[in-house]
């Protein structure tokens, strides 16, 4: 059941309507039931393994709180920990490392014959992994405590709006949410409402309208344009995952508003700023604050020197490129994105500015021209990560490697250039679409407080384009399939 | 303050046009006639007959969108100001925005009505929706000055068949017809294109079937276009069942409930541009098998008799009673694929074909059923693929299809003379 169906409009038509007259606790219980039956409609079977997870941290959570004894509470999270990875490295790991050992030990002669596991990804298995095992790090932390209502952590876990493609959000912030009376404000109602329109927006008109083009561009083997235009397809891409992602999280995010929940914010304006540090917390914010809180701050962060804090940059860029699929493209995205998030930090350092990456607030044309000419390359930096990431999607067999190579060479081949007007100007309105969204991302969070004929304006301006641009084949997003 | 101002500003200048047009409207057309006369004809493409007339009608309908965008405007600016006053702040401005998306429908609905909407939408020969040059073809129907009028109805097949200007170079001064094929149309979507023509005589109606018409389905893209609300209860009386009940029939009644959803093709089509919008055309056409012999063997698979069979020739039969309700006579050409497909084929399903055809014209005297035995021969050789002809023989049925109507038109018997 995804968000851009009909049937999962109706769905919420019910859901909404047994919510708002039950009391907390039913209202939790009815909520939990709907949560299952919403990920039970992809296929049922993976249920059990939801549940599993959710019961298995439960308990690990219980017992490590009851426990003094430190080598025993670090072994109760390493069980947690273990089978949580357990999991993810049974469904979504196997074939890929068995595959490259088997292929990385051939040419020394040793020939290894592993099995190949014929099983599906359950839909959002990262991210409810990564959910629940923040709860148990938090609770072995010490900073929360555990929960004694099973269902309150299972509800926490399974929250249908953020269930298949997060946010992730951390359980000292969504946990208090389920335990306590939710009380519905209109003006929460108000944003909500808006925030799912937009996001709407963002998937079937942004999204899946480049996806069309994305999609027609990468059946083939290799770059279908031969020059300077083959950007174009890497700019739509560029535009059709920030759609796609940003646009299911704010409906996430809404949903939860139109429930009296609160998730956090994972997309603010990653397209505008000029560095890497920059781009990791406009970007997926929910996924690089687990990665930096979790694994970072766990590997030593930058309290260890120079060349430790790079290696610990790189291991966590590398391991959330894993995170995102099965694949070395994704690796090697990862790894791209670490070594930039590695050169800018020694380049901070060597010009003394701020190694976190904030934009300097640069006042007048000058200084506004020059954040301009800053983003605009960066974006072209980020465009480049984005061919290995759409690039590890691919699924017909052809050598990704080849469809790098036919790209990059296409990308930067600068003779004989004409411009593809046809498809420059469709991805540009759309991207242009895209860009204001995040220009204006504070302003959409602050629905609310605009004047009733500016809200009017924007609910009605918001249905028409969704009528006449939107998508409706219910294509599916992008990051389930992580 | 500033939307109540430009609405009423709107609204003075609709009212001052439309009093332009009533005092001038006639010595501006003329005189635009005069200047850019030639011009407009050459880039109708035959679409029209009167330069003149083409120009005086377009300005009318820039007044007509003109006066209704303002009415609509200002509707909308009385909704919202009452909605403020008695509704609850947090209430008003969602009804607001629903009153103001259902006028966006009205605009949408009254500009569908008009050629120059379409002509807006019009981006060239060869990339422009079919839909556009349906509905500004459908719409020119009222304006076309000639005797007597023909339609051509049918799937691409029958465009690929028959050349209106063939036609209408022969007859055009007596008959005047007009080409209204959508591509995969079967007959039920014939029977909507004959409903959606705009009330004006139409003398003959002409139609080319194949086994392509009756059998394949039951997806037809035209559905999204012409169904209506209004077609159901004839569609289940027809037998019409969830069967047919496809994306293309629910994009169909959801267009009839929201016109701009039924106008998002081509409004796309020109904000995007064509070549996003043919995507879909051009992967479906890369996918295609080159060789002609293993295409038509997956083809052939995929023809025979069933339950939407036998709702289309129920279509049929509607079909064949509208056109005699409005006093049209229906032309049958019995018509058939390539050779190379119609060998793979089921030869029951030629047999059923020509059984049905036969039946009804032996029964209904407003057909005239042209017979596989009289219409020009086409081989292998005519065809560039496994439906449409190539223009030599295109060329070739049209002549023998303007010697019809010729005899139809003088002697009432549509073979005499014809040229096969």
């Amino acid at each position: 059941m995804v968000f851009n169906s009909l049937i999962f409009l109706l769905f919420l038509a019910v859901v909404l309507a047994l919510y708002y007259p039950l009391n907390h606790r039913s209202q939790n219980r009815m909520l939990l039931v709907a949560s299952y039956f919403f990920y039970g409609w992809w296929d049922y079977r993976f249920l059990s393994l939801l549940v599993f997870t959710s019961l298995f941290d439960y308990v690990c959570a219980l017992k490590i709180e009851a426990e003094n004894r430190a080598a025993r509470r670090k072994l109760l999270l390493a069980a947690s920990i273990f089978v949580n990875m357990g999991v993810l490295g049974v469904f979504k790991y196997y074939n890929f490392f068995a595959a490259t050992l088997q292929s990385a030990l051939e040419p020394l002669g040793v020939h290894l014959d592993f099995p190949t596991l014929h099983i599906i990804l359950p839909i959002g298995l990262s991210f409810y992994t990564f959910l629940s095992m923040s709860y148990t790090i938090d609770v072995y932390r010490r900073e929360m405590p555990a929960t004694r209502h099973p269902l309150d952590f299972m509800l926490y876990v399974a929250y249908f709006p953020h269930l298949v493609a997060g946010p992730i959000v951390r359980a000292s912030y969504l946990l208090p949410q389920v335990q306590r009376p939710r009380v519905i404000k209109a003006a929460e109602v108000e944003n909500g409402i808006w925030l799912i329109v937009i996001g709407y927006i963002k998937k079937v008109v942004i999204a899946d309208r480049l996806g069309q083009f994305v999609d027609w561009s990468f059946a083939h083997p290799a770059a279908p344009f031969d020059n300077l235009n083959a950007w174009v397809v890497i700019y739509a891409f560029a535009f059709q995952i920030y759609g796609d992602f940003a646009g299911y999280s704010d409906i996430a995010r809404g949903l939860a508003k139109l429930m009296g929940f609160e998730l956090v914010v994972n997309f603010r304006a990653p397209y505008l700023v000029t560095n890497p540090a920059a781009f990791w917390r406009h970007w997926h914010i929910s996924l690089s604050t687990w990665l930096r809180d979790y694994l970072y701050i766990s590997l030593g962060g930058n309290r260890q020197g120079k060349w430790k804090t790079y290696r610990n940059l790189m291991l966590t860029m590398l391991l959330g490129g894993l995170w995102h699929g099965a694949g070395l493209a994704f690796v090697l995205w990862g790894l791209f994105h670490g070594l930039l998030l590695a050169v800018h930090r020694w380049w901070s350092k060597w010009r003394g500015l701020p190694a976190h990456g904030a934009d300097p607030h640069l006042n007048g044309w000058p200084g506004r021209l020059k954040m301009f000419f800053l983003a605009a390359v960066f974006f072209q930096i980020t465009c480049l990560g984005w061919l290995l990431f759409r690039v590890g999607g691919l699924r017909h067999g052809e050598s990704q490697w080849g469809v790098v190579k036919s790209y990059l060479t296409a990308m930067f081949h600068f003779q004989g250039t004409h411009l593809l007007l046809n498809f420059i100007v469709p991805v540009a309105m759309l991207g242009a679409l895209g860009l204001f969204f995040q220009w204006r991302n504070q302003k959409m969070d602050e629905f609310s407080q605009w004047s009733g004929s500016n809200k009017a304006f924007a609910l009605a301006t918001a249905l028409a384009l969704i009528t006449v641009m939107g998508v409706f084949e219910g294509a599916q997003f992008i990051y389930f399939q992580f | 303050m500033t939307s109540r101002r430009i609405i009423i500003g709107m609204v003075g200048l609709s009212a001052a046009a439309c009093l332009l047009y009533a005092a001038l409207g006639r010595t501006l057309a003329r005189s635009i006639d005069a200047r850019f006369g030639q011009r407009v004809l050459q880039l109708t493409s035959g679409k029209t007959t009167d330069a003149r007339m083409f120009i005086q009608m377009r300005l009318r309908e820039a007044v007509l969108l003109l006066t209704v965008g303002a009415l609509l405007a200002l509707a909308q600016l009385l909704v919202a100001s009452w909605l403020k006053r008695r509704v609850r702040p947090r209430a008003a401005w969602i009804l607001s925005a629903l009153s103001g998306f259902v006028c966006l429908n009205a605009f949408a609905l009254v500009a569908a009505h008009t050629v120059l909407f379409w002509c807006l939408l019009f981006t060239g020969t060869g990339t422009t929706q079919y839909i556009t040059q349906y509905q500004i073809k459908c719409g020119l129907l009222r304006e076309i000055q000639a005797p007597q009028k023909a339609v051509l109805l049918g799937s691409s097949q029958t465009r690929a068949q028959i050349d209106e200007e063939i036609l209408n170079d022969r007859l055009g001064k007596q008959l005047w017809t007009t080409e209204l094929h959508f591509p995969a149309n079967q007959v039920y979507d014939m029977l909507l294109n004959l409903e959606d023509l705009p009330p004006v005589k139409v003398n003959y109606v002409i139609c080319y079937l194949s086994e392509g018409n009756f059998i394949v389905g039951p997806e037809s893209p035209g559905l999204m276009f012409f169904l209506n609300f209004r077609n159901l209860p004839e569609f289940y009386r027809m037998g019409g069942a969830l069967t047919q009940a496809n994306r293309s029939f629910a994009y169909g009644l959801l267009g009839n409930a929201l016109p701009l959803f039924r106008l998002r093709d081509p409004l796309l089509g020109r904000i995007l541009g064509p070549s996003m919008m043919n995507l879909s055309q051009e992967e479906w056409d890369q996918s295609l098998v080159t060789d002609l012999a293993t295409r038509a063997r997956t083809a052939a698979a995929v023809y025979h008799l069933g339950p939407n069979t036998v709702f289309q020739k129920k279509a049929f039969d509607v079909f064949a009673a509208k056109c005699r309700q409005r006093h049209a006579v229906l032309i049958v050409c019995c018509g058939q694929v390539n050779p190379i497909l119609a060998r793979m084929m089921d030869p029951s399903l030629r047999a059923d074909l020509l059984a049905f055809l036969r039946g009804r014209a032996a029964e209904d005297t407003n057909i005239v059923l042209l017979e596989p035995a009289q219409l020009p021969v086409q081989t292998e050789k005519d065809y560039l693929d496994l439906n449409h002809v190539n223009t030599a023989a295109q060329a070739r049925f049209s002549e023998f299809i303007a010697g019809v109507l010729d005899n139809l038109m003088r002697t009432n018997r549509p073979l005499e003379h014809a040229a096969r």
